[in-house]
Order: C-alpha cells, then sequence, then structure tokens
C-alpha cells in the first residue's frame, strides 16, 4: 500500500508515543539522572503532589477502587515536543501543532538516546503509538468505509462510536470511532456559545511483551507502529476524502 | 536537583483520569456533551495513555483528549508564568522563586481539574495571578494572591459566568477557595495540597 507522508489539513490532536520501561532505580533518583542527561535541551517541571481523595462517602464513588501511584510524574518539554516521565513510562507527545515524523521521529530519537545513555534503562516492555483526529462539523460517514449502522438499518444515529481491538501483524490495534458527538464551545471574540458536531479517529497501536534493550530496537518498534497505524488510518479512508486531502508521497 | 521528588500516593489526577461522572451534578455546570450526560452515567477508567482504555463511548474521546491537552496547558501556563516572574522580578523582591512557582503549580493545576477549553494567566503588579478561564459557556475569573503576611496562607478569589449570568462569587484561602471550585464544578471534591 502506497502511503501518503503528508496529508493537508491532517486534523491530528493528539500524537502520542508511550514506552514502558524497566529500571533498577528508586524513581526519585532517575528523575534526577534524566534531569542531568538531557542536560539545557529540555525544561522540566511537574504537576504538584496531590492527595488521594479516597472517594469515600462521595456521591460517584461506588465501586471506585482506591488508586495508589507513586512518584510525581515529571515533564520534560522542549520547543516541540513534551515528555512525560512517570516511574515506568515515558509518554512523547508534540507540545503544540503536529510536526510531521519526520522531525518528530527525530525529537523522540534525540531523548531516547539521552535517556538510553544514562544507562539505566535496563529494557522497554510495551511500546505504543496514538494519534486522535478530531473533525469538526464533520460526519465520519463521509470520510472513512464505515457507515455506524447495526441490526436496524433504517435507523440513522444522531450521535454513534465504535470500538474494535484487534491483531494486525501481530500487534495489538484498538481503534476508536466517535461520529457526531455534540460539543458546547465559547467563540472567544462574542462571548456566544454553540454546539458544535464534532468526529474522532482514535487509532492506538501497542506492541506489548517486548524485551528490547537498544535504542536501535527501541526505534525500530516505534517506526513500525507508525507504519501501521498509517496503514489503518489510510486503510479506513474513502479514495474521494482521501484525495481531498492533497496526499504527498 | 528539585526538591519535591519524592514517591507519594497520588490522587486519581488528570494524568491518568479514573472518574466516576454524575450526570445530575455536573449537567448544570459543565457545558459539555451534555445532553448525552443527561442520559446515562458513565464511568471512565483511564490508566494508560495507550490502551487499556475502557468503557469507551462517546464522550471518552473527550476525556482522552482533554487529558493529553490539559498538560499542554499547563506546560503553556508554566511557561508564561516564568516569563512574566522574570519581568516582574521587582513586585516579588525578596520571595523565593521555587516557592512561587511551586504556589503557581497549585492553583494551575487545580484549574487545570475542570478541563478548560481555554485558559491564560497574568502575573498582577498586586503579586497575585489573574487567570482567565472559557469552558463552554461558562467563563471563570481566578486571582490567586501570592504573596502573603507572614505564614498565613495564600488568598484567592473566584468569579463564575455562565451566559453573563453571574453564578459564583468567592473569596477566602486558596484552599478554601479550591476545595469549594471544586465541589462547584467536579463530581467529587478533590482535595487541594498541604503546601499552601
Amino acid at each position: 500500500m502506497n502511503l501518503p507522508k503528508k496529508i493537508d489539513p491532517d486534523n491530528l490532536k493528539e500524537t502520542v508515543v508511550e514506552i514502558k520501561y524497566l529500571s533498577e532505580l528508586p524513581f526519585e533518583i532517575l528523575v534526577g539522572i534524566f534531569f542531568n542527561a538531557f542536560d539545557k535541551s529540555f525544561n522540566y517541571t511537574n504537576r504538584p503532589l496531590q492527595q488521594n481523595p479516597m472517594g469515600q462517602g462521595v456521591p460517584g464513588s461506588l465501586g471506585q477502587e482506591i488508586i495508589i501511584k507513586v512518584g510525581v510524574p515529571s515533564l520534560f518539554f522542549n520547543e516541540k515536543i513534551s515528555i512525560l516521565v512517570s516511574p515506568n513510562t515515558f509518554v512523547f507527545n508534540c507540545l503544540a501543532k503536529y510536526i510531521g515524523w519526520e522531525d518528530y521521529r527525530i525529537e523522540i530519537e534525540e531523548a531516547l538516546k539521552k535517556l538510553m545513555s544514562t544507562g539505566h534503562i535496563k529494557q522497554c516492555t510495551r511500546i505504543g503509538l496514538r494519534y486522535i483526529s478530531e473533525y469538526s462539523d464533520r460526519d465520519l460517514k463521509d470520510c472513512i468505509k464505515y457507515d455506524f449502522t447495526f441490526g436496524l438499518p433504517d435507523i440513522q444515529s444522531e450521535t454513534s462510536a465504535f470500538r474494535s481491538e484487534f491483531m494486525y501483524k501481530e500487534i495489538k490495534v484498538i481503534l476508536n470511532l466517535n461520529n457526531k458527538v455534540p460539543v458546547v464551545k465559547q467563540q472567544l471574540s462574542t462571548k456566544q456559545t454553540e454546539t458544535i458536531k464534532t468526529s474522532i479517529i482514535d487509532i492506538d497501536i501497542i506492541a506489548e511483551k517486548q524485551e528490547t534493550k537498544t535504542l536501535k530496537e527501541l526505534l525500530s518498534v516505534i517506526e513500525n507502529n507508525h507504519t501501521i497505524e498509517k496503514e489503518i488510518f489510510f486503510g479506513m479512508l474513502k479514495e474521494d476524502y482521501l484525495q481531498s486531502l492533497q496526499p504527498q508521497y | 536537583m528539585p526538591a519535591e521528588l519524592s514517591a507519594i500516593a497520588e490522587d486519581q489526577s488528570i494524568l491518568s483520569p479514573h472518574y466516576v461522572y454524575e450526570p445530575d451534578i455536573i449537567d448544570s455546570t459543565i457545558a459539555i456533551h451534555t445532553a448525552t450526560l443527561s442520559v446515562f452515567p458513565f464511568r471512565i477508567a483511564w490508566d494508560h495513555n495507550t490502551g487499556m482504555m475502557q468503557n469507551a463511548g462517546a464522550e471518552n474521546f473527550l476525556i482522552a483528549t482533554n487529558s493529553f491537552k490539559n498538560n499542554k496547558q499547563f506546560i503553556k501556563l508554566y511557561q508564561s508564568f516564568s516569563e512574566q516572574l522574570a519581568m516582574n522580578a521587582d513586585v516579588f523582591f525578596g520571595e523565593n522563586n521555587y516557592t512561587l512557582q511551586e504556589k503557581m503549580k497549585i492553583s494551575s493545576d487545580a484549574i487545570l481539574k475542570i478541563f478548560p477549553d481555554k485558559v491564560s494567566l497574568e502575573v498582577t503588579d498586586e503579586g497575585s495571578i489573574f487567570y482567565k478561564i472559557i469552558k463552554g459557556d461558562t467563563s471563570i475569573f481566578f486571582e490567586h494572591f501570592l504573596i502573603a503576611e507572614d505564614d498565613d496562607p495564600d488568598e484567592a478569589i473566584i468569579t463564575v459566568y455562565q451566559n453573563d449570568e453571574n453564578i459564583l462569587n468567592l473569596g477566602g484561602s486558596l484552599t478554601e477557595v479550591i476545595n469549594e471550585t471544586n465541589k462547584f464544578f467536579l463530581p467529587h471534591n478533590i482535595r487541594t495540597a498541604d503546601f499552601v
């Protein structure tokens, strides 16, 4: 399949690459080591320390388990990307608009090179790539080869959600499609509110049970995940809609 | 090496939302896909950035994208505050920058818990942070006074308008204002940190 390198507009809202890693050091020590490894190429901040609300006696808390998490997630960021560093996870994302895979891949590679150079990442066990595209005021039925119908074909849904989990080339894929979900937005200029029917294509590609130990292996898995994401995304699009996005090959 | 990097028991934070939404409570205050919310309660369990997203529904993408966007908003607020702090050094003469930044993180984090569509901040010459927040048809103005007398807690003021109607005015300690704001906007109360 000939996959476009660029489309316009790309409609991408989130472009997440998540790597689960193992280390033998305590997290608070690791963050300091990562901070040093990044030198001045990334700024550092974090979200503040919070107490666990426990949910006891609170409306809506029925059946809600208590989640104990250790380690304040740290945020490293430069002008293009952010990296959320948690006790066993790196989460990369573009800081503002999507910068394109070529640039994004280079940014991820540079950051991983520094993180791996510390010698304290023993191995990476799971590598995910999740791209979320958002379409304002658009019916996905016009864009993709799926018509959101079910056992009663005469019924026209006002809003729909579809979720599928499947294996594709030995990689796990979670596909979420949301069609025409009403979202209230306020216009800054007029302060008037309007409801915009918003649709989403959310493709999550997950390489599980990995034992990746080198940077080269890690980048190869990330690249493969990205290729699969493109195959799923472009494979779903209707040809006429794809052509309207001025694909560049 | 920042001092706050210690192991903690974290709440169900924005970084990994695990909320139970109670439509009757948030329907009137959070103008986001209310038509759907008013029909059925739903549960979002969102433990990972990729994978493991349970109970998918039409609302999930909003939670998901808001979660990611929230960190971006936090970084923008942090950058803006740091720049303005440097420009207003005379206002904060004698104050410790690290402490000011940690205080800013607390009010910013509390504000971002209501998943604003848009948020900005301005450092005033009174030594406060003035946040402007838009969420759906709701406009929120939140002022956090950073310079407290002696060991008094920081103070804050919040004003909320929904479709030009003033629906909340509140002043007091930062902790009180954040807690009341949480009760107002969130389905359950998220307590604030002890730092303030």
